[in-house]
């Protein structure tokens, strides 16, 4: 009984600590610096993700998959895509 | 330690309400603190804390033998193996319950984990309806099925009942946790594309995240089904791995469909095409897994795997209809932004093969599921109960599944958009005619059956076709880079730089092994029933079968009978291998099994079963299957698992070599 108490006191106030943790966390407490969380790794992933899909559709038109007209148009767009990426990343350093 | 496990189980079940509440909250409001979402994300993750303490105090049940516990007493004693007292956890319904909160509670804290960089507007919904699972089943288990319920009685029992003697075995270890995560992990993606639809984020970003999380979860789930089908080929001994009963088909309906999802989110992602039709496959997806938990634990359905009937059934048609009714008031609500970009402008397109690759799965899932629901509908129009069944879901889905096979050798050869006449002769001609070729050969060697030799020559055009498209790639490569390696080097690069179109290739190479061993053990089969004395022999293929001597052992948990059955070879009449097929009695059960001897080959497996002894106890009647290739569907299996890893796991390197260049094109553009 008492085994199963302590325990439960433990976990609860573990808990609560947890939980109640970010707001006592001045980087989160402003929505400007929140917003800043984890977006470099945002933009490195799309980034790569768009370079990843550019290798992709390299191939599908050298295999003749992808007509010119279309390969064109999608690798602009993933090119602005990227253009965007690095313009924030330069903008952000 | 039940105590602290109930108390767990209790603040799971709060933290969850907290998720789904404050979540819609938070979501609802444009500009909500971002503590509040971190708030969210830290309640996920400790809904599952405490359910994994929760599922920890139920296994401190079972391994000290707590029989005060109704749920330990119902499905241990204590003669079993300690492995046997884990995977008892998961025997019945309630404890099957509380695993099931655990994993979906699981997935959804890895979720939370990874999600500080996803989308801001999309986050607080995301938890809301990650949260949503975990309550909707903590709900069942904290009032309904309770494992934590302590036994009526007014001393604590010595000993328990003890687990179904066919659930005693090493694979149940395994395949439902691993079933169950590939269940739970289609929460995911359906609480992605909830969250996009409630907070308007309808962006591609979901539609990618969701992408790499049902992969995760139709690995499991590909692993788990085929698990079970191991289970049922080594302990039900009939012979098969697959029976389409009820239970089965319910894991393999959302299976159909995550598949179909896989294939059509392609389209969206590269043409912006198919916006609701793939919303409907993962809503529809989500619902199949509640769908077949209802089938599992209602009782409307007769099955091996079924748990006892309940009467918890309307709690989940009740969610279901939840679930189905939100999903269909979001989409009309934003079915201005669910507009295709572009439309399909030839029948011989990618596009127009995925999307028949998706009516082909859809059907084969409508056919499967109107075949489980048959017996309902029968007694609730006629009043009798008809069953449908293996002829039914062969003569229906064989050819269906064949259609699907062919068009996996179409699709990701085909070109995006539209195909010149020159493309496709290029691309299938070779293919066809060595499909031809190889059904010609077949025909003439003595195998005539129509659906057997049409099942070959698929399974060869799309191996052509695959091999074709290494060709074809690796000469691209060779052609834009320059670089002139060795084969098996210029391979790995190409695969490595093209993980998941390659990956994809590697999973449909591994259904093609299996549906070549699914077509030879279902055409090939040979299968005998005889008698035998000691000394006496019978022969069977390439075997003679020879019955040495009966062995009686006494263990803790069961009573065996066991046939030492010595297998010669026919050609030199050489030992090849002692054979021990048993009959087990388990006391306290009272139950008897049999226990299936198997001799695996990559030919084919020899499979034994000792049916019974005769009064005198002199002569066994036995049942011996050949099955030939079977070995090949669990290495079929193995390949489509590897290349779901393949295709899941994240891997950064090699596109930074790349990244200088596109960077000064980007800076062109």
């Amino acid at each position: 009984m008492v085994t199963w108490m302590v325990l439960a006191v433990v976990f609860s106030a573990g808990m609560a600590m947890f939980l109640i943790a970010p707001y006592f966390d001045p980087a989160l407490s402003v929505d400007r610096n929140g917003l800043e969380v984890g977006r470099s790794r945002v933009l490195q992933d799309s980034k790569e993700r768009a370079l990843r899909a550019i290798k992709d559709l390299e191939l599908d038109r050298s295999m003749g998959k992808v007509s010119d007209e279309d390969f064109l148009r999608a690798k602009d767009q993933l090119l602005r895509e990227v253009a965007t990426i690095l313009e924030e990343t330069r903008a952000r350093a | 330690m039940i105590e602290f496990g109930q108390f767990a189980l209790c603040s799971a079940w709060i933290l969850a309400c907290v998720g789904v509440v404050f979540g819609a909250w938070v979501g609802a409001r444009s500009s909500s603190s971002l503590a509040h979402v971190e708030l969210l994300r830290r309640t996920t993750i400790a809904t599952a804390i405490a359910l994994a303490c929760a599922i920890v105090g139920l296994g401190y049940g079972f391994v000290t033998n707590d029989y005060s516990i109704q749920y330990v007493w119902q499905y241990s004693n204590r003669d079993m193996p300690w492995i046997y007292k884990i995977t008892a956890i998961w025997g019945g319904m309630d404890g099957s319950m509380l695993l099931w909160c655990c994993l979906v509670a699981g997935f959804c804290a890895l979720v939370a984990r990874a999600s500080t960089k996803y989308p801001r507007p999309l986050r607080a919904w995301l938890y809301c309806f990650l949260n949503s699972s975990t309550l909707f089943f903590t709900t069942i288990t904290v009032f309904l099925t309770n494992p934590f319920r302590y036994l009526k009685s007014p001393v604590v029992m010595p000993d328990g009942n003890g687990l179904n003697p066919l659930l005693q075995n090493e694979y149940m270890a395994i395949h439902p946790p691993m079933l169950y995560l590939g269940f739970t992990g289609l929460a995911i993606p359906y609480a992605f594309c909830m969250a996009a639809l409630c907070s308007g984020h309808m962006s591609n970003d979901w539609i990618r995240l969701t992408r790499r999380w049902t992969l995760i979860a139709w690995t499991f789930l590909t692993a788990g089904i085929v698990l079970g089908g191991h289970w049922a080929y080594l302990e039900l001994g009939w012979g098969g791995f697959w029976a389409w009963d009820p239970v089965e088909n319910a894991s393999f309906l959302p299976w159909l469909t995550a598949t179909a999802f896989l294939h059509s989110v392609m389209v969206q992602e590269r043409k912006g095409m198919l916006k609701v039709w793939n919303i409907f496959l993962i809503v529809l997806t989500y619902a199949l897994t509640v769908f077949g938990t209802f089938l599992t634990r209602s009782g409307i359905v007769q099955s091996v795997h079924a748990f006892a009937s309940t009467d918890i059934g309307w709690v989940f048609l009740s969610y279901l209809a939840t679930i189905i009714l939100v999903a269909l008031g979001m989409v009309i609500f934003r079915r201005a932004e669910l507009k295709p970009e572009r439309a399909i402008e030839s029948f011989f397109s990618r596009e127009a093969v995925f999307l028949l690759n998706n009516l082909v799965l859809l059907s084969i899932c409508f056919a499967v599921l109107w075949g489980v629901m048959f017996p309902v509908f029968s007694e609730a129009f006629t009043g009798v109960k008809q069953t449908v069944g293996i002829p039914f879901f062969n003569a229906v889905n064989v050819p269906l599944f064949l259609a699907l096979v062919a068009l996996m050798g179409v699709g990701p050869v085909i070109a995006w958009k539209r195909s010149t006449p020159r493309f496709l002769a290029r691309a299938f001609i070779a293919p066809l005619m060595g499909a031809f070729v190889v059904s010609a050969a077949l025909v003439w060697a003595g195998i005539t059956d129509f659906y057997p030799v049409l099942s070959y020559g698929i399974c060869f055009f799309v191996f052509l076709t695959i091999i074709g498209e290494l060709q074809r790639g690796l000469k691209a490569q060779s052609v834009t880079r320059g670089v002139s390696s060795s084969p098996p080097a210029a391979l790995a690069q190409l695969i490595r730089r093209h993980r998941v179109k390659y990956g994809a290739h590697l999973i449909h190479f591994g259904v093609l092994v299996m549906t070549v061993a699914i077509t030879a053990s279902m055409a090939h089969k040979v299968e005998r029933e005889f008698t035998l004395a000691p000394g006496e022999r019978f022969v069977v293929g390439r075997f003679a079968l020879e019955l040495s001597e009966f062995h009686e052992e006494n263990l803790p948990n069961y009573e065996a009978i066991r046939a030492h059955v010595n297998v010669r070879s026919l050609k030199d009449d050489s030992l090849l291998q002692v054979m021990a097929p048993e009959l087990r009695f388990y006391p306290k059960n009272k139950e008897t099994t049999t226990e299936v001897a198997l001799r695996m080959g990559q030919r084919e497996d020899l499979y034994l079963i000792l049916a019974g002894i005769d009064e005198s106890g002199a002569k066994a009647s036995m049942k011996v299957f050949i099955n030939p290739l079977q070995v090949w569907l669990w290495y079929g299996a193995i390949i489509m698992v590897l290349g779901g890893i393949v295709v899941a796991v994240p891997v950064s390197k090699g596109v930074t070599e790349k990244t200088a260049e596109m960077s000064s094109a980007a800076q062109v553009v």
